[in-house]
């Protein structure tokens, strides 16, 4: 393909001007020369500039901490970062992050069941021999009192759970 | 479109601006490059809703990464090495130049005499040989696009496509040698013109 070494750019660079690549030189000018897209492309492309502005998650991440650890403020912004990292930690351990709904305090405070299969009891009584017997009972398995008595009681009744 | 000093400085000014966040000197990088990128993703491709999807892309791309390029060049090459890469997806997504190599083979297959009439209108010889680069597979299509369209050095081609400067003359050559074939057997070019092909 080529004689030689130092001849090759020369070679390479006359074929800018043989009537071959005249012919290709022309002939792609003549095409494409005045081809020009429509200004819709400009119109996407600065739309879509804020969200590459903006960059992806992980480049403002990386952003963020190049930003945080190589300059002036560097020290400052870490301190302040750790602080708020341990004030959080700190809070959170704590402060109830939800607040817990007070227990009913009695009876007449527990909402009414909306399924009996979601109200469980915890069914205390005697069987024939005397001797206590615990069992899970649903509302309708009920079949003692239907106002608890103390526990203390041969028969009576707690509920367990409630609710939907 | 060949670098210059001066369009190296302007480059290396609005790369500031940018990195500065005025997007004024964005819009002037656009003004400045698009036509000649999208003529290139053209000259490609063959489809020119490619062509502006692919420029489109090409400068989002170029904003996300202005940090990144060498201020002190022009960015001609890196521009065209970011819509070069583009129209290279795009094309292995569709399979490769198959509608234009298509157009090649069917009028190579076909004979002469079946030609209604051989054509002599410029225009359409300009066609001809637009058809016949869009038959170059892409490695050779992009070398002859850079270097006949945009009249690149051997050395920027190598750096815009990734390898080394000898492989650029190699696909050079090919290409050539190519497009001299598929020029020679095209059945639209009159005979007088098919005898000049060189």
């Amino acid at each position: 393909m080529f004689h030689k070494s130092r001849d090759k750019d020369e070679m390479v660079e006359s074929w800018r001007q043989d009537d071959l690549g005249r012919r290709i030189r022309q002939d792609l000018q003549a095409s494409y020369g005045t081809a020009r897209p429509s200004d819709q492309v400009w119109q996407r492309v600065r739309q879509n500039l804020p969200a590459a502005t903006a960059g992806s998650g992980p480049n403002l991440i990386v952003r963020l901490v190049h930003r945080a650890l190589f300059t002036s403020m560097g020290p400052v912004v870490l301190l302040v970062g750790i602080m708020m990292i341990a004030g959080l930690g700190y809070y959170s351990t704590t402060t109830p992050i939800f607040s817990r709904v007070p227990l009913p305090q009695n009876e007449a405070q527990y909402p009414q069941p909306v399924s009996a299969a979601y109200e469980i009891w915890l069914d205390k009584s005697l069987d024939k021999e005397g001797a206590s017997v615990h069992r899970i009972v649903t509302y309708e398995q009920w079949e003692g009192p239907t106002v608890p008595v103390s526990s203390d009681s041969p028969s009576y009744r707690e509920r367990l759970a409630w609710g939907r | 479109m060949r670098p210059s000093s001066a369009t190296a400085q302007d480059d290396a000014v609005l790369v500031l601006r940018i990195r500065a966040g005025e997007i004024e000197a964005f819009a002037a990088l656009y003004q400045k490059y698009h036509a000649a990128l999208y003529r290139t993703a053209l000259a490609v491709t063959g489809d020119s809703p490619a062509a502006e999807e692919i420029l489109q892309e090409c400068f989002l791309r170029a904003f996300r990464h202005i940090e990144k390029v060498d201020a002190s060049t022009s960015l001609a090459p890196w521009l065209h090495k970011i819509a070069l890469n583009l129209a290279r997806n795009w094309l292995s997504r569709r399979g490769q130049s198959a509608a234009p190599l298509e157009m090649v083979v069917n009028r190579l297959a076909c004979p002469a005499w079946l030609v209604p009439e051989r054509i002599s209108e410029s225009k359409e010889v300009q066609a001809v040989v637009r058809d016949a680069i869009l038959g170059l597979e892409f490695r050779q299509r992009a070398v002859v696009v850079l270097f006949y369209m945009w009249d690149f050095s051997v050395q920027e081609i190598a750096e815009i496509l990734d390898v080394p400067a000898g492989t650029v003359k190699s696909r050079l050559y090919y290409g050539r040698e190519q497009l001299r074939r598929l020029l020679r057997a095209d059945n639209r070019l009159p005979a007088e013109l098919v005898y000049s092909v060189p």
